[in-house]
């Protein structure tokens, strides 16, 4: 005991904090060790196999581990992945400004309703994700195909007389997708358009704005956090969406997913495979970063 | 003859079966500081809401500077609004924020630019127009938001409680400061508040309201030396009431016996013999002492609390072993201070009993 607290007083102060900062940090690292630990076995190792996967030779059918830049060189050359890339950005593009357009209506109801049950109105947007995407993009090809229910009401209702190609077209991948990714774009806006004080919107109009400058000049600027986290999460799971294409769009709509995973199962080419998803990586990672640029995501909080 | 800028005609609101505001006339002078006082939920502040367009009247008219206001939005009437809490735009700078009536009147950039720096010297926060509005402390944002409903030179400018998030001393000191702009400008203020000294100090004229009705409406010392009713007696400042019944009534004078205590009134034409009411004297004014001598109303009493506070004592004396009295007294060194026990007499001038009568309380 005379010992510990001889070595309480020789112990220099600043020694002493410095303890305490070590264990506060000991602490923190423990905290943060299964988050890291998870995201380094399931996603940095998996990509760093993908990226290494990338560089091998394929050929006749057979991946050989020897090191080579030809597949990304054919990835970059080739007129079909540029249009296939080009392609899967416009969808995202559309994707996401068709969504925040019909989604803002929603989102701004739904913050702005007296409406006593709210919760009844938000279990009907997010019971969807309760179904399997792959289910309720079903029930859009019974809706939208040849024989399906839209065809089959228009002719009954003598509008057309042959049916409509509805099916496999650009159209009917953008509306699955909204559909899909909608939800993405309501919850932000929701959850930025009930901080703004309807005290502000009535300030507005109160000092000479009408209902749309009030709109434009209030409403929309403080709701800006929400639109820039809405539109970058629908963007991001439109240029990556897999399913929804497959389903709706056929061979004619593919998408980079669909591309990829084709490489990987119809010509097992996975090298080629892995290099095309390694550049869909880092497009939108580039796109990410010019996004923040100009939007100053970091300013964005809960 | 003065100018009417605001006029209510038998104004009722209802939000469903509640009525928040019951048949209010009123009118309101150009250029006067006009305070409603009451209480949370007197429909004071729907009063202020309907005056400003935010609310639609249930039933009755408003006229503003003599124009009707049934049909204006309130983007198009000749009334600015200052919120409780601020409400000013975060998103934009100070200068942005007061200049943005102009804005949306489409005045040119220069003279939003003059308009604002006056509008900045008033309130006297020059140097700040580049500031965002989470940089100024309370006070300051307070002033930021008069000056962005004042710079649209409205007839009329209201005001919802805006002091009532600030400290006591700001609050005091920024009641001054409105008194001050108020007169600068000339500009017709309706005040929303709840604290029956704001009112007090800063108003011209105010309106007393309970539940949805004005009690009364009158200049501040009106209000307090002759309140017509008991909410009101009670509401501003502190109050004794005695209950009794009006026995006698002379040319001069009215007797209101209360528990064999008779109490003398001064004669007012309203005044009818077996009515039930009651007087209201303000503790200051009642005297205490060994002996009082030319005032009507002199009682034996005993004192049985007293509390000192500094500026004032204050006696609780029990009058003829029946009622309880509140009495204040200056400590001016003048007068010797009792204790507990003391045997003394109270009393008060005749015209210092307020008499309400009985249709005004229930």
């Amino acid at each position: 005991m005379i010992e510990g607290s001889a070595d309480f007083v020789s112990v220099p102060i600043s020694k002493r904090i410095g303890r305490c900062i070590d264990r506060a940090r000991a602490k923190f690292l423990l905290q943060l060790a299964p988050g890291t630990f998870w995201m380094i076995l399931f996603f940095i190792i998996p990509i760093l196999i993908i990226v290494n996967y990338s560089f091998y030779h394929y050929s006749e059918g057979v991946v050989q581990k020897t090191y080579t830049l030809e597949n990304y060189v054919r990835a970059v050359t080739q007129y079909v992945y540029f249009k296939i890339f080009a392609k899967s950005l416009k969808y995202g593009l559309f994707v996401t400004l068709l969504s925040l357009v019909a989604g803002y209506p929603c989102a701004f109801f739904l913050a702005r309703t007296k409406y006593r049950r709210k919760e009844i109105l938000f279990l009907a947007l997010i019971v969807p994700f309760w179904t399997s995407i792959v289910v309720r993009t079903y029930a859009w090809k019974i809706l939208l195909g040849t024989n399906g229910m839209l065809n089959h009401f228009l002719i009954q209702l003598g509008l057309i007389q042959t049916p409509i190609q509805f099916l496999y077209t650009e159209k009917a991948v953008i509306v699955g997708l909204i559909h899909v990714l909608i939800p993405f774009m309501i919850l932000p806006l929701y959850a930025s358009i009930e901080k703004i004080s309807p005290m502000l919107e009535e300030a507005a109009q109160d000092l000479g704005a009408n209902r749309l400058k009030t709109f434009l000049r209030v409403t929309l600027p403080l709701s800006s956090p929400g639109i820039t986290t809405g539109c970058l999460l629908v963007f991001i799971l439109t240029v990556g969406a897999y399913i929804t294409p497959d389903l709706l769009g056929g061979p004619k709509e593919m998408m980079i997913s669909n591309v990829i995973q084709r490489e990987y199962y119809v010509s097992f080419n996975w090298p080629f495979g892995s290099s095309l998803a390694i550049l869909l990586l880092f497009i939108i990672l580039a796109l990410l970063i010019i996004y923040n640029r100009i939007f100053k995501l970091e300013k964005i909080k809960g | 003859m003065s100018l009417i800028d605001i006029e209510l005609k038998n104004v009722t609101k209802r939000f469903g079966d509640v009525v928040a505001v019951d048949n209010v006339s009123l009118t309101i002078e150009k250029g006067e500081f006009f305070s409603l006082l009451g209480s949370s939920g007197c429909g004071k502040t729907t009063i202020l809401r309907m005056i400003s367009g935010f609310e639609e009247l249930t039933d009755g008219e408003i006229h503003i500077g003599g124009e009707p206001m049934k049909n204006s939005p309130p983007f198009r009437r000749p009334t600015n609004l200052v919120f409780q809490q601020h409400a000013l735009f975060p998103h934009m700078s100070v200068f942005k924020n007061i200049g943005f009536g102009l804005e949306m009147k489409g005045f040119s950039k220069d003279t939003i630019k003059e308009k604002v720096n006056d509008a900045l010297d008033l309130i006297e926060l020059r140097g700040f127009a580049d500031r965002r509005i989470n940089q100024l402390s309370g006070g300051q944002q307070q002033r930021v938001a008069i000056a962005r409903a004042l710079i649209n030179n409205p007839t009329v400018l209201l005001l919802d409680e805006p002091l009532g998030a600030l400290d006591l001393k700001l609050r005091n000191q920024m009641q001054l400061e409105l008194k001050r702009i108020q007169k600068e400008v000339g500009t017709t203020f309706v005040y929303v508040t709840h604290d029956q000294g704001e009112a007090l100090t800063m108003s011209d004229r105010i309106a007393v309201m309970n539940s949805g009705i004005i009690e009364q409406i009158g200049e501040s010392d009106d209000i307090y030396e002759n309140p017509k009713t008991i909410f009101v007696a009670n509401f501003i400042g502190e109050t004794n009431q005695i209950e009794g019944v009006l026995d006698s009534l002379e040319e001069s004078r009215g007797v209101i016996t209360s528990k064999d205590l008779s109490i003398y009134v001064s004669f007012r034409e309203d005044l009818r013999r077996g009515q039930k009411s009651f007087v209201s004297i303000r503790p200051e004014k009642i005297m205490i002492g060994e002996e009082l001598s030319g005032i009507e109303n002199v009682y034996n009493g005993t004192v049985v609390g007293t509390i000192y506070q500094g500026l004032m004592s204050v006696y609780t004396v029990l009058v003829e072993n029946r009622i309880h009295l509140t009495v204040k007294v200056q400590n001016a060194g003048t007068q010797r201070r009792y204790h507990e026990g003391a045997q003394v007499k109270v009393g008060w001038k005749i015209e210092n009993g307020i008499v309400i009568t009985g249709d005004d309380y229930d």
